[in-house]
C-alpha cells in the first residue's frame, strides 16, 4: 500500500449465504479513501474554473441580505484569490446569452488583474445559455496548466437559450479530458435536478446556496478539495461474473445517486464503467451496489472484480488498484443459518431508497397523478423518521400538507427537498486523517 | 336422448373446457346441480341456451372422486342424475421430429377437429379407434386446439403445448391407450367402479409405462441453446398478447404495472387482466431469470400461480423450468417460456 494513493475496501451486506442456492440478493458499499494524512505531503497545483452566470435574473436581490445574487458570487470568488498557492490558477468564464473567458489560468501573483477582471462581472447581463458555457469551459479545461482541474458551474436560473442535452453531452465530455466538476444553484429559482445531472459525470456534488456565506464557503472548499488532490482523474471498471445479474449502482457519498447509464450487460458478465473525478485528503467516495447471485457448491463465490485506475497529480504517473468482491458461503445442512449481516450498507441502501421514492413521488406530481404522489410523500414521511432524518420527514410533510390543500410545490421547497435527500448522511472511513485525529 | 349422451367427460385442468350434455335437449327448460366436491373457487360454468352446461375446473380434481351433477327438466319435474368422470390430460408434450404420437380417447367422444394446429404438425383422427395421431415434422414449440365432439357438439376443447426437437432416430411411434368407458349404462346407474375406471384412464395418459413421451420434470432441466422469450396469451382463446425476450444478466418482472418505481415491471399484465383477476395477480407477481443457462421462475408475488402440470408455485418459491412450459397467472393469462 506505500505505492498507493488510495484505500479500497467494501463491506457486504448478507455474507455467508448458503451455497447451493439460486438468484440471492446481495448488496455491497465499496469505498475509495485516501491512506492517513502525511505530513508535508507534496502538493499538486489545481486549475480552478468559474463558470458563472451573468444573466440579468443575478441583479434579484439574495433573499433579504441586501446584496444581489451576482454581488454574492463575486466576493466569493475574489475570496479565492489569497488561498490560492502558487502554482494554482483561476479562470473565469462569464456566461449569460453568450460565453465570455474573464480570466484565463491567472495565477495568484496576478492579483490587481484578477480582481479588477472579477468586479466586470457585475457589469454583465443576457440570458442563460448552458451550451455556450460549456462550450468555452472544455476549451479552457483543455489549455490545463496543473493535473488537477475544478470546475466551479453556478446558475440561479433555468437554461435559456442554447441546447441542454448538448451541454450535458460537453459536460460529459469536460470531465473525460480530467476535470471534476461540481454544481451549485444560488436562490430559489433554478432547477437543482437539472444542476445534479452536470455533477453527475464526476461524481461531484451539487449545491443549494440559501445562506449568505455558502457560496464563499463552498467555493473555498473546491478550491482545497482541488490543493488536497491525493488522485485524479479516477476511473472505475467493475465486472460482474456471469452468474451475477440485475446489476444496479449508486454514489451513496458524497452526493447520492443512481448510476443507470453506466451498466452494460455482455457475454462475460455485466462491466459497470465510472468516473469519479478526483479525490481530496480527508475526502471519500463511496458507492453501493446491489446485484443477484447464483451461489454455487463452493467455500465462497467472486462477485465482481473492482479495478480502479487514476492519476497521481504529484508524479503525472497512471496508477491502478484493484480489489476482488467475494461472498463467503455456507452450509445449510450443517445447522441454522449462519447468514452475517450488516446494518451499516442496510442504513445506506433504505437512504437511497428515500431518494428513489422521493423522485418517484416528484414525478408522480409532476404528472399530475395527485392522489398517488399524496400517498407517496405520505410514505416518505414515516420513512424518514424511520431513518431518523428528521429535518426531511418535516419537508416531507409540509409538501404532504401542501399537496393534500392542492397547491404546488415551488422550485424553491423542491430544491431543498432534493439538496437534502441526495447529502450523503452515512459514510464509513477507515482511515483518518492526521486533522481527525487531534480532534 | 341419445345413448353417447348419458356419458359425462370432464378434462381437469387449466386448459380445458368442457360441456355437460343436456339430457333432456331438444327442451331447454332446465336446471343444473352441481356436485359439492367441484371447488367453488376454481368454477366458471354458464348454461347456454340450448341446456347444456358450459363448465371449465381450473384446480386439480382428483380423478378418483366420481362427481355428480343433477339436470332437472323444469316442466315436467324430473330429475336426471348424471355421473362425471373425470380425465386429466396434461398439456405439455415433447417429441422429436418425424415423431408419431398416438393418444386413444374414450369412445364418448365421436369426431374431432383440429381448431388450431401449425403445418409442421400433422394430425389425423380415427374415429373407429378414437385415436388422435400427431405426427412431427420441424423443430419449435407449437400450440395446438383441438374440439372433441359428440353428437355433433364441442364438448371439450383440448389446448396442448407441444416442444419438438430434432431426433437422431428417423421414426419412432408411440401409443398411449385409454381403457375404453362403459358406454351402455344409463346415468343414473352408473357402477361404483366408474371412479376407479377414471383414474385408470388418468393414469393411462400422464403415465404411460411403454413410451415415455409426456415430459415429467426432471430435477434440472438441460440447458437452453437459443434465446429465449415469454410469450403472453389470453388463456381462453390463445391469443398472443405480448412476447419479450430474456437476456443473461437481467431478470425479467411479470405483473401489473403501478405508480410505483421499485415495482416496476418488465412485462405488464395490467392491460389484459379482467377486475377479478387484477385480485388475483400482485403487482411484482413474477421473477423469471436465466441461471446456469437453464430458465428459473420465481413467485415473487403475494398470489399463487399454477404451472402446466397443475402443480402450484406459492409465494417465495422458485422452480428451474425447460423451455415449452407455462405459468398461468390470475387464471386468465398464460406465460410461456418458448426457445426460439
Amino acid at each position: 500500500m506505500s505505492e498507493s494513493n488510495i484505500i479500497l475496501s467494501i463491506s457486504t451486506e448478507r455474507d455467508l449465504l448458503p451455497k447451493n442456492s439460486v438468484d440471492q440478493e446481495v448488496r455491497g458499499i465499496f469505498l475509495i479513501e485516501p491512506p492517513r494524512a502525511q505530513v508535508n505531503a507534496p502538493k499538486p497545483g489545481a486549475d480552478i474554473i468559474l463558470l458563472l452566470d451573468t444573466s440579468g435574473s443575478m441583479d434579484h436581490k439574495f433573499h433579504d441580505s441586501g446584496k444581489s445574487k451576482r454581488q454574492i458570487v463575486v466576493e466569493a470568488a475574489k475570496s479565492l484569490v489569497p488561498l490560492m498557492n502558487d502554482r494554482d490558477t483561476l479562470s473565469a468564464i462569464s456566461f449569460n446569452t453568450t460565453a465570455t473567458l474573464m480570466l484565463d489560468h491567472e495565477r495568484k501573483s496576478a492579483n490587481t488583474r484578477v480582481m479588477s477582471m472579477l468586479d466586470e462581472l457585475l457589469n454583465q447581463s443576457g440570458t442563460t445559455d448552458f451550451e455556450k458555457a460549456m462550450q468555452l469551459c472544455q476549451i479552457v479545461v483543455r489549455n490545463r496548466k496543473n493535473p488537477v482541474t475544478k470546475v466551479i458551474f453556478l446558475t440561479d436560473g433555468h437554461p435559456y437559450g442554447g441546447d441542454l442535452n448538448q451541454a450535458l453531452v460537453i459536460a460529459s465530455e469536460i470531465v473525460r479530458e480530467g476535470a471534476t466538476l461540481d454544481s451549485m444553484g444560488i436562490g430559489g429559482d433554478f432547477n437543482f435536478d437539472t444542476m445534479r445531472q452536470f455533477s453527475a459525470f464526476s461524481g461531484g456534488v451539487t449545491e443549494n446556496i440559501v445562506r449568505i456565506n455558502d457560496t464563499q464557503n463552498i467555493f473555498r472548499q473546491i478550491l482545497k478539495s482541488g490543493q488536497d488532490a491525493v488522485a485524479t482523474n479516477i476511473q472505475l471498471n467493475f465486472l460482474f461474473g456471469k452468474h451475477v445479474r440485475d446489476v444496479k449502482l449508486y454514489q451513496t457519498a458524497p452526493e447520492k445517486r443512481l448510476l443507470n447509464g453506466s451498466v452494460t450487460v455482455r457475454r462475460d458478465g455485466t462491466l459497470v464503467e465510472l468516473r469519479a473525478g478526483d479525490l481530496p485528503m480527508g475526502g471519500v467516495k463511496q458507492y453501493g451496489m446491489r446485484c443477484n447471485v447464483d451461489l454455487p457448491d463452493a467455500p465462497f463465490v467472486r462477485v465482481a472484480d473492482l479495478v480502479v485506475s487514476y492519476l497521481d497529480p504529484v508524479s503525472d504517473a497512471v496508477r491502478k488498484m484493484d480489489l476482488q468482491w467475494n461472498i463467503n458461503l455456507s452450509d445449510p445442512a450443517q445447522g441454522a443459518s449462519a447468514i452475517l449481516h450488516n446494518s451499516f450498507v442496510s442504513d445506506v441502501f433504505r437512504e437511497v431508497e428515500l431518494l428513489m421514492d422521493f423522485e418517484n413521488a416528484l414525478a408522480l406530481a409532476k404528472a399530475d397523478r395527485l392522489p398517488e404522489a399524496v400517498k407517496k410523500f405520505h410514505g416518505l414521511v414515516d420513512h424518514a423518521k424511520q431513518l431518523g432524518l428528521m429535518e426531511q420527514a418535516a419537508e416531507f410533510q409540509k409538501a404532504y400538507e401542501k399537496l393534500i390543500n392542492g397547491q404546488n410545490l415551488t422550485q424553491e421547497e423542491l430544491n431543498r427537498m432534493l439538496h437534502q435527500s441526495s447529502r450523503a448522511s452515512r459514510v464509513r472511513k477507515t482511515t483518518t486523517t492526521g486533522a481527525e485525529k487531534k480532534l | 336422448m341419445t345413448e353417447s349422451k348419458k356419458n359425462v367427460i370432464m378434462i381437469v385442468g387449466a386448459e380445458h373446457d368442457n360441456l355437460l350434455l343436456n339430457p333432456f335437449f331438444p327442451e331447454t327448460e332446465v336446471t343444473w346441480r352441481l356436485a359439492e366436491n367441484l371447488p367453488d373457487e376454481d368454477l366458471f360454468c354458464s348454461k347456454n341456451p340450448e341446456g347444456h352446461l358450459s363448465m371449465k375446473v381450473s384446480s386439480h380434481i382428483d380423478g378418483a372422486d366420481l362427481c355428480e351433477n343433477v339436470c332437472t327438466s323444469n316442466s315436467s319435474k324430473q330429475s336426471v342424475q348424471r355421473s362425471c368422470q373425470f380425465i386429466e390430460v396434461p398439456f405439455n408434450f415433447q417429441m422429436a421430429t418425424n415423431q408419431e404420437m398416438v393418444f386413444t380417447l374414450p369412445k364418448a367422444f365421436d369426431s374431432l377437429e383440429p381448431e388450431q394446429v401449425p403445418i409442421a404438425v400433422g394430425v389425423s383422427f380415427d374415429s373407429g379407434l378414437s385415436a388422435v395421431k400427431l405426427r412431427s415434422t420441424e423443430e419449435g414449440f407449437f400450440r395446438l386446439t383441438f374440439r372433441l365432439l359428440q353428437d355433433g357438439l364441442c364438448v371439450n376443447t383440448l389446448r396442448w403445448n407441444l416442444r419438438v426437437k430434432a431426433a437422431d432416430s428417423a421414426v419412432a411411434k408411440t401409443e398411449v391407450k385409454a381403457p375404453p368407458i362403459n358406454d351402455s349404462l344409463p346415468p343414473a346407474e352408473m357402477p361404483a367402479q366408474a371412479p376407479s375406471q377414471a383414474k385408470n384412464l388418468t393414469a393411462a395418459l400422464i403415465e404411460p409405462e411403454s413410451a415415455p413421451i409426456i415430459e415429467q420434470p426432471p430435477p434440472l432441466p438441460p440447458p437452453v441453446a437459443g434465446k429465449v422469450w415469454l410469450i403472453l396469451e389470453r388463456r381462453s382463446d390463445g391469443a398472443l398478447l405480448d412476447e419479450l425476450p430474456m437476456k443473461p444478466g437481467k431478470s425479467l418482472i411479470v405483473g401489473r404495472s403501478s405508480s410505483s418505481a421499485s415495482l416496476f415491471v418488465d412485462l405488464d399484465l395490467k392491460p389484459y387482466l379482467s377486475t377479478k383477476g387484477v385480485e388475483m395477480c400482485s403487482r411484482n407477481q413474477l421473477k423469471i431469470l436465466l441461471s446456469q443457462d437453464r430458465v428459473f421462475v420465481k413467485n415473487i408475488g403475494n398470489c399463487e400461480v399454477l404451472l402446466d402440470d397443475h402443480s402450484m408455485l406459492t409465494p417465495d418459491q422458485g422452480i428451474f423450468v425447460a423451455t415449452g412450459r407455462h405459468v398461468v397467472v390470475a387464471e386468465e393469462l398464460l406465460v410461456a417460456i418458448i426457445e426460439r
